[in-house]
């Protein structure tokens, strides 16, 4: 277990900033996950954890020690690669005991080691496997065990389960996860698809252009987002944004007006600056319901643009008058695209944005 | 009886099938009769059966090309590809001009045409005055006659024709080299590889096919060595093989008996003799070929 610091760290590739002084500590035995659109930097800063990609500013510290100019052999990290890098030529033991081998450990401790870490993973029937008569998720597995044989004081994971089908995700995950109890090292894990980030993570880092738009626990970032971006990229269908003007600011209260067109609503936020016009409205799904009375305050006129119904819910994705869309969950409406629906809006669900997309918070 | 529909079809063919059939099916088929006839194209042909087979067979010259040509193909194909690997792994060690740099200048030999490659390195193994020689007198050595010692002209030759086939092999091994995914080095370097045993387990392994293809290319090749020989020794049907045949080998001893001697039925013979090793020996490399294997 260890410690991870990552100091004002700055990547570029020529003239392209890829991380801008990313700072983020990282606690021993956490589950970190590093999750954010393509480009975004993610994996960049993971390899430059690992050693294989330079540090060009800043500082990596592993248990107080800079690791900048450490070799990546020598750093006490393993990576799992996206695309497993298994070598094709040898056989799942030979592929575990790579990193042994080179180091000259004697066979007794080679075989001993590889044998835990099959146990571990339920690899022993495999051993004498090449990667090509192994399935996806063995061959991750065997990944898997390819880091665990040596020791690491910190895991890293580059996308590991992207190449898999969506059950067998589901049950790596779940693997993943008793993995990570089991052996209560660091683990820092990087994936564009927020739904993995959010079952794995005891710590979520969100990235967006270079920069670490917030870090947290998955649910704070779910509940509590600091701006547009992390609120819109975490959830799933993505959060409703409505552009809204501010009508009124009275007593730990305000009334935004021209809601999707034509809204209006009596929200209570305190200590909301005055000069502030123009704001956007973020909601989620979860809080917008299908509202039987036109006309009601705290609702919206929409038309229907599609439905989804996946069995448990059913979103019903709606346009404003306003043209923004408005998606809605629902387990018992049944819409039909074109349809006009009245959506109701719970203001205990409303978060505030400024123009900028940071976060307006209340001082409640 | 064949039917309408199929005319068309049959119609489209014919153009290939005709011009394989004069150009391939028989002079195969006319060779292989040539083979067991004496002939020297202005007499008639005399039935001999497997006599032709059997004089090339016990005669000397047969039994000192193949030697030759054993030696040649043990030292030329193993140490042509050590040298393109190793260019191979030079030229991918750059980047950019100097990648291309090194690449054509590598590869610069293969264009050359073949008399002006052997005339160049009949210059550089002059006596005396060649290249070699020059240099080999700064250091207060003798001169060798590199083409006229039977000690030397073998491995004179071998150095030759690595010259011209390394850059060929290179393009092809660098193709392989650049066909590696990333990925495999890096896991490499995490666990803790050097970068010779990244060569060692994982270039090489994964170069696998690259390498099959490269070696068997270069036996087969090796087995029908003639140009390079024969434009250093005279480039004469009647007089070639050099001193005491050093350098003589089994396609030119052919050429030599065909158009020399004119002896077109042991040459025909000795044409079918070699097919046959190179058809045994390339069936046997792949039937030794490691199993494939995919990521």
């Amino acid at each position: 277990m260890a410690q991870l610091e990552i100091v004002d760290v700055s990547k570029s590739y020529g003239t392209v900033e890829v991380l801008k002084n990313v700072n983020l500590s990282i606690s021993s035995g956490e589950f970190v996950v590093f999750v954010g659109p393509s480009g975004c930097g993610k994996s960049t800063l993971l390899r430059m954890i690992s050693g294989l990609e330079e540090i060009a500013d800043g500082e990596i510290r592993l248990d107080g020690k800079v690791v900048n100019r450490v070799d990546p052999a020598r750093r006490g990290v393993a990576m799992v690669f996206q695309s497993y890098a298994l070598y094709p030529h040898m056989t799942a033991f030979q592929n575990m005991a790579f990193s042994l081998s080179m180091a000259r450990e004697p066979k007794a401790l080679i075989k001993e080691k590889v044998g835990r870490a099959a146990e571990i993973l339920r690899l022993e029937k495999l051993l004498e496997r090449r990667p090509g008569e192994l399935s996806g998720g063995q061959k991750q597995r065997v990944a898997i065990g390819r880091a665990i044989v040596r020791e690491p004081k910190v895991f890293l994971f580059d996308e590991p389960l992207s190449n898999l089908d969506t059950e067998l995700r589901v049950q790596m995950r779940a693997e993943l996860i008793q993995l990570h109890d089991k052996l209560g090292t660091t683990m820092i894990y990087v994936t564009h698809d927020q739904v993995e980030a959010m079952t794995l993570a005891d710590k979520m880092v969100v990235m967006n252009g270079g920069i670490i738009q917030q870090c947290g626990s998955p649910l704070d970032l779910y509940d509590d987002p600091d701006n547009k971006f992390v609120a819109g990229f975490i959830g799933s269908p993505k959060m409703n944004f409505l552009r809204a003007t501010v009508e009124a600011v009275h007593g730990g209260r305000i009334t935004v007006a021209d809601v999707g067109g034509g809204g209006r609503f009596d929200l209570p936020f305190a200590g909301f600056n005055a000069s502030v016009r123009e704001v956007e409205l973020g909601i989620r799904p979860d809080y917008v319901e299908i509202a039987s009375e036109v006309g009601r305050p705290g609702t919206l006129e929409t038309k229907v643009a599609f439905v989804e119904e996946l069995g448990d819910v059913t979103y019903i994705h709606t346009d404003t008058a306003s043209g923004e869309r408005l998606v809605i969950r629902s387990n018992k409406a049944r819409y039909r695209g074109g349809a006009q629906c009245v959506a109701s809006l719970d203001p205990a669900g409303i978060l505030l944005f400024d123009r900028s997309g940071a976060r307006i918070r209340s001082t409640h | 009886m064949i039917e309408k529909k199929h005319i068309p079809h049959l119609l489209m063919v014919f153009p290939f099938m005709a011009l394989f059939a004069v150009f391939f099916l028989y002079p195969i088929v006319s060779g292989l009769i040539y083979s067991f006839h004496d002939w020297n194209a202005t007499t008639q042909m005399r039935f001999v059966g497997l006599g032709n087979y059997e004089r090339i067979i016990a005669s000397r010259d047969f039994k000192k090309a193949m030697w030759n040509l054993g030696t040649y193909i043990v030292i030329t194909v193993p140490l042509g590809i050590a040298v393109s690997f190793c260019l191979a792994l030079l030229v991918d060690s750059f980047k950019g001009f100097w990648s291309n740099f090194f690449r054509s200048a590598f590869f610069m030999p293969v264009v050359l045409p073949m008399f002006l490659a052997a005339t160049i390195w009949r210059w550089i193994y002059t006596p005396n005055i060649g290249l070699l020689n020059t240099i080999r007198g700064w250091f207060g050595l003798e001169s060798v006659q590199f083409l006229n010692d039977t000690s030397t002209m073998l491995y004179s030759l071998i150095a030759v024709d690595v010259w011209v086939s390394a850059g060929f092999n290179m393009v092809i091994i660098l193709a392989g080299l650049k066909n590696i995914p990333k990925h495999y080095y890096e896991a490499a370097r995490l666990d803790g590889a050097s970068k010779l045993q990244e060569v060692f387990y994982v270039t090489i392994p994964m170069l696998y096919p690259v390498l099959f293809f490269v070696t068997t290319y270069g036996v087969i090749s090796a087995l029908q060595v003639f140009d390079t020989p024969w434009l250093l020794t005279g480039s004469s049907f009647s007089d070639y093989g050099g001193r005491q045949n050093a350098l003589l080998f089994p396609v030119m001893d052919m050429m030599g008996r065909g158009f020399g001697e004119l002896k077109f039925g042991q040459a025909s013979a000795y044409g079918f003799l070699l097919t046959a090793v190179i058809v045994v020996v390339t069936a046997g490399m792949f039937a030794f070929r490691r199993k494939g294997y995919d990521a």
